[in-house]
């Protein structure tokens, strides 16, 4: 979802049918959650380093990360969170079932 | 107490951050989680940045630590009432919800155009919610003919770097004499007015639109003192409003400002005196700040959601004695215009800012902010590896500025930062 970083000015909702808005799912594949602390992100890039399609930084020090990376991508964002050496990146690899209301 | 039921109203960053914390220190009991939004808990920084822009779909911001919590949760359903005595919640689908303890994590909303009437007109957005982005960047996908952004605070400058990002026409009006004005300084803030301009952005400062007109769709703004913008998409990013109409009649000292909370995140009644079992945290909650004088505050930050959901969540499960007052140090980060902007501490009523570090003339430098003499705040334009070397000093209410000879600045030169006037307090 993220674009490839040549790709200055993206079309406008180009990614829009990626992801279902609210389940975030598709059909038979599963997706990672992951959120980074940018109050606590310093720049050091090692997420962009360990998993380059999921981590990019534009300018000096804005990162910008895919939020929901396929599982497949599993390992590369495991080296990422690992890498990071502020510790600034969470993941949940698996949705447990929502429990429904009582 | 680590059994019972507690209920969280709210299931944003605070609410989920805080059940988290709950079960994470031990909370055996049913907990229950109440939003008013259909969406399980997701992250709001993205939805300025790069929902608008395309580049991630707006249901890919759900947060992480949702799948564990042995939680109820009673989404799309808001709360409508507080019985206090009763220690139930009212909810809009009638149902009535009874808790032990409660955590109020009910957060704000955007500030809507004053006239209900033009705030209806097509075309008229705000930026807040995650459908909001998504009617936001449908809207965008039409390729407008020009934006209009009203109001240069952080939401309202992130969605025109986006949407300037996009290729399109981009106005933004404010009263303020620069972007920002209102938390980092006319003098910060005239920099990235400088970075808006460069980028195309039409900013209109010291100006103010009166009158959103248009037929079914909104087509001009009417600007005080004569003339007019055509825009045919209009964001409305006026601030934030705490979400504490649900609490009318519950006796709790709360308003559009917030709820006001003790340093142990307990609610206080209108008299001012902690409220057993009723807790509050996030942009909701107004606190006393023991770095600032105990001035009440509530903060619309990130961090904050985290920081204060989990100290609440102490207090609940050992008891409001058993924590410290609460004081984590106000922190924030925005990126637009290509700059990376970060903070530390509270610029409200600082009478002085001097860049001590880096220079805006290489784009990269580091303001701190005092007052009376003493450090308060500080902020990093790309350069956030500098910023924590300054979290102490602001801590401690060290000298201003706090330090001299720093790189491109061997002499700081304070200034007045062209914050607002500060409200009497």
């Amino acid at each position: 979802m993220l674009p490839d970083r040549a790709a200055a000015s993206p079309e406008p909702g180009r990614a829009a049918a990626v992801l279902p808005p609210d389940t975030g799912k598709l059909a038979g594949e599963s997706w990672m959650r992951v959120v980074v602390d940018l109050n606590r992100c310093q720049a050091y890039a090692q997420c962009c380093y360990a998993a380059p399609e999921r981590f990019v930084l534009r300018g000096d020090e804005i990162l910008v990360y895919d939020p929901a990376p396929p599982a497949s991508d599993r390992a590369a964002v495991d080296r990422a969170v690992q890498a990071c050496p502020v510790r600034a990146i969470r993941v949940e690899h698996e949705d447990a079932p929502t429990e429904r209301p009582a | 107490m680590r059994d019972g039921t507690i209920v969280i109203a709210g299931a944003s960053l605070a609410g989920l951050r805080g059940a988290e914390a709950l079960r994470a220190n031990g909370f055996t009991g049913r907990l229950v989680v109440v939003g008013d939004e259909p969406h399980p808990p997701y992250d709001r920084p993205p939805l300025s940045k790069h929902v608008l822009t395309g580049e991630i779909p707006p249901g890919a911001t759900t947060l992480p630590g949702v799948g564990a919590l042995r939680a109820e949760w009673r989404l799309g359903t808001p709360a409508l009432g507080l019985d206090r005595d009763g220690r139930a919640l009212h909810l809009a689908d009638g149902g009535r919800v009874a808790f032990d303890r409660l955590l109020i994590a009910t957060g704000a909303r955007a500030r809507p155009w004053p006239m209900p009437g033009e705030a209806r007109l097509a075309g008229v957005h705000t930026l807040r919610s995650r459908d909001d982005a998504t009617a936001l960047a449908a809207g965008l996908a039409a390729r407008p003919g020009r934006v209009l952004i009203l109001g240069a605070g952080f939401i309202g400058c992130e969605a025109a770097s986006s949407i300037r990002a996009l290729g399109l026409p981009v106005t933004v009006v404010d009263p303020a004499p620069a972007p920002l004005a209102g938390a980092l300084g006319s003098v910060i803030g005239g920099f990235v007015a400088g970075r808006m301009e460069a980028a195309g952005v039409d900013v209109r400062l010291g100006a103010r639109v009166t009158h959103l007109e248009g037929d079914r769709a909104v087509r001009r703004a009417r600007l005080e003192g004569g003339g007019t913008i055509e825009a045919d998409l209009v964001v409305v990013a006026l601030g934030a409003v705490r979400n504490t109409g649900w609490l009318a009649g519950a006796g709790l000292d709360a308003d559009e400002g917030g709820l006001s909370c003790d340093g142990a995140c307990r609610a206080l009644d209108a008299a001012g005196r902690p409220v057993p079992g009723i807790f509050a945290a996030g942009d909701v909650a107004r606190f006393p700040h023991p770095l600032y004088g105990n001035r009440p505050v509530a903060l619309e930050h990130w961090g904050n959601a985290v920081a204060q959901a989990a100290h609440a969540a102490r207090a609940m499960l050992d008891g409001p004695d058993s924590v410290e007052p609460y004081g984590e140090l106000p922190a924030f980060w925005s990126s637009q215009f290509g700059l990376n902007i970060k903070s530390l501490g509270l610029t409200e009523g600082a009478d002085a800012v001097a860049i001590v570090q880096g220079s805006p003339r290489t784009g990269r430098f580091l303001a701190v902010y005092g007052r009376a003499g003493r450090t308060v705040a500080a902020v990093s334009v790309n350069a956030g590896r500098w910023l924590p070397a300054y979290e102490g000093p602001i801590r401690d209410g060290a000298l201003f500025p706090p330090i001299t000879g720093g790189a491109d600045q061997p002499r700081p030169e304070p200034m007045p930062p062209g914050l607002p006037a500060h409200e009497a307090a």
